[in-house]
């Protein structure tokens, strides 16, 4: 059942590369299965797996296909699922090989998530490479070549240090959280740093986090906004997903030593992105610094270990993906009227002529910028508690990143929806039917986790409890009220 | 049954069918349907004795063990040969077809003797049945003046491998009076089967002794193309029909690495002197291999320097004194199938304009996707990408690496590990894009390079997929 769930996306994009243009359809309509199939199994999640013995090296445990489905995975995997159906959809015009590699895209990170053995895991967050590369080398903008080889190198480097420290790993003995041989064996104290520093790097170049993050404006830039959808929306969540299931419950010891380079590197993320995205002229940019610096957020946030902070970071991690995602597709169908990539300052006065556009946008920035009420808002509160309780003056810094969310936020929608209109507006037609279809979703989860955020932590907690495990408790922190004690009841 | 049915089943059975080959040429002369039919049969004989031979256990005393070390040399050996047999390119040979055919026959029964070699004679015996008849496979092929270049350079340069080798064995016999590999390193290590060697009254080691295993690893180091033993190697490789590349890069490394690993294997647990010297040979040949390999123009000279590097990367498994086996085993028979299916591809493409330079291959995905999904396949295993056999086995080379006590020497591999990725995906890369003006498209290939090419790719993809068979040999 839990192999279907990345099967299927597979063998459509299978289907859509052979098949050609009569099969494209397949593509997003089985994702979207998938997706459905995933909430279907909401009521059991915690208590599905899936294991095939698979082979036995000299070292360690053996090797199995072990999948899983956790809360965590459950909600990752469910909106990995719902943004290739949806991103697949809109980028049918390019042809069935662009389907093909998306969905495949989406079919390799579904398999990460679900993934409950190390060596397994691996493989699908390799698998996701390929595609990305070739959606870059094949649809890219003028300087893709080049791009493309700068993505490969960056990414391909972390998976390297990543290797190390899997294989490192599972030769003492390591099992994934969660997987059929419990936690495994414990580590010799003098491998963990070391283990620990690799796998946090592997996770940052995904992620990205500050020195790391070379790759990621000039990727998004050059992909076309439904596969910079897919890859800013899910395959960015990969490396805080596995910061999560893997580095903070397999490695405690070693984060506690990493942390306070973690936190640096992800509060110079959170300040530096956005300071970018205030002086960026280019959408593309723009999203792609501001998911620097909101990423940069969460994984302060998972490197505190504080528990209000992992859970509202989880949150944050599901916001942010529905609002990014969504926020390419709206770019996509931008750039589909004025015909090509596009500059805020030649936009102007859309509120005007194109009100739902206007609409969609306004409210997917809100969400961005974390107005209460949207989904933005809950995971961006619970956060800064848990790095207040942290310390003070983090959470002081923290929060100038979340201002500045704003006012760059602000600034894009002061300049395309209002103001005298452009040329480039004035050609620009509403929404369609099919487009509104298209963002329906998301504007309705945006706002149905705005409301009422409780099923998420609820499925998250025991993630978070098994990535807090152990960690010192802040002294500044009065009575922390666990995140599933007052939600608990919401899930089933 | 210690004969036809025990260790040296597998050479027995390649050396009498190389001579049941020339008996039918004399018969139906000029047959080469028939020829190859024929090989192909002796072929999948010797395969099935190399099979059985695995679990034989040792054979004339000692002299010839029958371990699953012998049945993947040995198996390596054939599978090689079946594809020198299969891909066009020996057409020069011509009327000497059955001469052709023989000579990769006793080769590969080299290969299978050197894989199963218990002590210093049968080990010669084995390198040079396999040397001289890839000495001349090399250099009778074609009138083309290349060929013979690199035959007298590889016989040249081989018979100083061999002559190191030799006296190698020379000084080992006369330090410690035993001829058997299973104690010829006693002395550096207290093995199990060092017990009964002492008990036999061999003299602890001393100066004489470590020179002799010193020219013995040497000689072993020319045939398996170690830095700094590796001159001869992209010459050879480029200048020998692509068959006969195709042969030795697979059957060739197979039997020196099992050969070597037969020495020194017993040589390690102990001291430091002597793990140096396989951690220099391997770290070297690893580094310069993959950084060489980054400016090659061709594939067959980038696939020599992938040969190297792979030999390198390959032998320092040896240094986790349980797990090598596993680890060679999958690491050996990822590289030869991912070779197997690069040279395939070569052998494809080099009869059109271009021959085998990068720049022809440039653009192959558009003119033929199925050969470039073969050659990008291949690539990517040699690589170490998931979810190919190269991965898996540079994963389980890290494990023992890690397992035995060597961190840094892991750290070193991955290093080279990204190096590597350079020259692999930059030529990857090149076979999907667009292609170059004004190149015709690729020929046709024939059913032999299709065949191995098909054959090879499912082989890269199963061993990184389905492990199990291969891991325990």
């Amino acid at each position: 059942m839990l192999t279907l769930l990345w099967a299927l996306p597979a063998a459509g994009a299978l289907a859509a590369a052979l098949a050609g243009r009569r099969a494209a359809w397949l593509g997003p309509v089985l994702s979207a299965v998938a997706f459905v199939l995933s909430l279907a199994l909401w009521p059991q999640a915690g208590a599905l797996t899936e294991r095939v013995p698979w082979f036995h090296g000299p070292y360690g445990a053996a090797v199995t296909y072990s999948l899983g489905l956790s809360g965590l995975s459950l909600l990752l995997v469910a909106m990995t699922l719902l943004v290739t159906a949806l991103a697949g959809w809109a980028g049918r015009g390019r042809g069935p090989a662009f389907v093909a590699w998306l969905t495949m895209l989406g079919a390799a990170a579904t398999g990460m998530f679900l993934a409950r053995d190390l060596v397994l895991f691996y493989l699908f967050w390799e698998a996701m490479l390929v595609p990305t590369y070739f959606l870059l080398a094949g649809w890219g903008g003028p300087s893709r070549a080049r791009v493309a080889w700068k993505f490969l190198l960056y990414n391909v480097g972390g998976s390297v240090a990543l290797l190390l420290g899997l294989a490192a790993l599972v030769t003492f003995g390591a099992a994934m959280p969660g997987g059929p041989s419990g936690a495994g064996a414990a580590l010799p104290p003098a491998v963990v740093g070391p283990i620990a520093l690799a796998l946090a790097i592997g996770f940052a170049v995904k992620t990205p986090l500050f020195p790391l993050h070379g790759w990621v404006a000039d990727t998004y830039a050059e992909l076309p906004p439904p596969a910079a959808a897919l890859v800013a929306a899910v395959q960015s969540k990969a490396g805080l997903y596995g910061m999560l299931a893997i580095l903070l419950p397999l490695l405690p010891g070693g984060i506690a030593a990493w942390a306070p380079v973690l936190i640096a590197a992800g509060l110079v993320s959170v300040l530096y992105g956005a300071f970018v995205a205030l002086s960026s002229d280019d959408p593309r940019r723009l999203l792609a610094y501001s998911s620097v610096s909101h990423l940069g957020l969460i994984a302060v946030a998972f490197s505190t270990r504080v528990g209000v902070a992992v859970t509202g970071g989880v949150i944050a991690l599901v916001a942010h993906g529905l609002v990014t995602a969504a926020l390419f597709l709206l770019l996509g169908m931008l750039e589909d009227r004025v015909g090509g990539p596009l500059r805020l300052r030649d936009l102007g006065g859309l509120a005007r002529s194109a009100p739902g556009l206007a609409g969609a946008l306004t409210l997917l920035g809100m969400a961005a910028l974390g107005l209460p009420g949207l989904a933005g808002f809950p995971g961006d509160l619970l956060m800064l508690i848990g790095i207040y309780r942290y310390s003070p003056w983090l959470a002081v810094a923290a929060g100038l990143g979340l201002v500045l969310s704003a006012v760059y936020m602000l600034r894009v929608i002061q300049l395309v929806l209002h103001g005298p209109a452009r040329e480039g507006a004035r050609a620009a037609g509403d929404l369609r039917p099919a487009e509104r279809w298209l963002l329906a979703p998301f504007a309705l989860l945006l706002l149905g986790i705005g409301v009422y955020p409780n099923p998420v932590p609820a499925l998250a907690a025991p993630a978070v409890a098994s990535a807090t495990a152990g960690a010192p408790v802040p002294a500044a922190s009065g009575p922390a009220p666990a995140a599933s004690g007052t939600q608990g009841g919401s899930a089933s | 049954m210690t004969a036809l049915g025990g260790a040296a089943s597998p050479v027995v059975v390649l050396g009498a069918g190389a001579v049941v080959l020339l008996l039918l040429d004399l018969l139906w002369e000029g047959a080469q349907g028939l020829l190859r039919a024929a090989a192909l049969v002796i072929l999948a004989l010797a395969a099935v004795a190399a099979w059985g031979a695995g679990g034989a256990g040792s054979a004339f005393h000692g002299a010839v063990i029958g371990d699953p070390l012998l049945r993947v040399t040995a198996l390596l050996a054939i599978a090689g040969a079946a594809a020198a047999v299969v891909l066009p390119g020996a057409g020069a040979w011509g009327r000497r077809w059955s001469a052709y055919l023989a000579l990769l026959l006793w080769s590969a029964a080299g290969m299978a003797l050197t894989g199963g070699a218990g002590n210093l004679i049968v080990l010669f015996l084995g390198v040079e049945i396999l040397s001289l008849a890839v000495y001349a496979l090399t250099a009778l092929a074609t009138t083309d003046g290349r060929a013979a270049e690199a035959g007298f350079k590889y016989f040249v340069l081989g018979g100083v491998g061999s002559a190191l080798l030799l006296f190698g064995s020379a000084l080992s016999y006369a330090s410690s009076g035993s001829l058997s590999l299973a104690t010829a390193a006693c002395g550096y290590a207290p093995a199990a089967s060092c017990a009964a060697a002492a008990a036999g009254g061999i003299p602890a080691a001393g100066a004489v002794h470590a020179a002799g295993l010193l020219l013995i690893v040497a000689g072993l180091a020319f045939k398996l193309a170690l830095v700094p033993f590796q001159l001869w190697t992209p010459d050879v490789y480029e200048g020998a029909s692509t068959p006969v590349t195709t042969f030795m890069a697979v059957g060739t490394k197979a039997a020196a690495f099992a050969g070597l690993a037969r020495v020194v294997s017993s040589a390690f647990g102990a001291p430091a002197s002597w793990v140096a010297v396989v951690v220099v040979l391997g770290v070297a040949s690893m580094f310069a291999g993959y950084l060489l390999a980054i400016a090659q123009p061709g594939l067959k000279r980038l696939l020599a320097f992938s040969g190297i590097a792979n030999a390198g990367t390959l032998v320092l498994a040896l240094l986790a004194p349980e797990a090598w086996r596993s680890v060679a085993f999958v690491y050996l028979a990822a590289y030869a199938s991912a070779s197997l299916g690069a040279f395939a591809v070569v052998a494809a493409v080099e009869s059109g304009p271009g021959g085998d330079r990068v720049a022809a291959l440039r653009g192959l995905g558009r003119r033929n996707p199925w050969l470039a999904a073969v050659l990008v396949t291949c690539l990517l295993s040699l690589a170490s990408v998931p979810p190919t056999g190269g991965f898996l086995g540079k994963l389980l080379l890290l494990q023992a690496l890690a397992h035995a006590g060597y961190p840094a020497v892991a750290v070193l591999v991955v290093a080279a590990t990204l190096v590597a990725l350079y020259p692999y995906l930059k030529l990857a890369l090149a076979v999907l894009g667009a292609p170059e003006e004004g190149v015709a498209d690729a020929p046709r290939p024939a059913a032999g390079p299709a065949v191995v090419a098909a054959v090879a790719m499912v082989a890269t993809l199963a061993i990184g997929i389905f492990p199990g068979p291969v891991l325990h040999g």
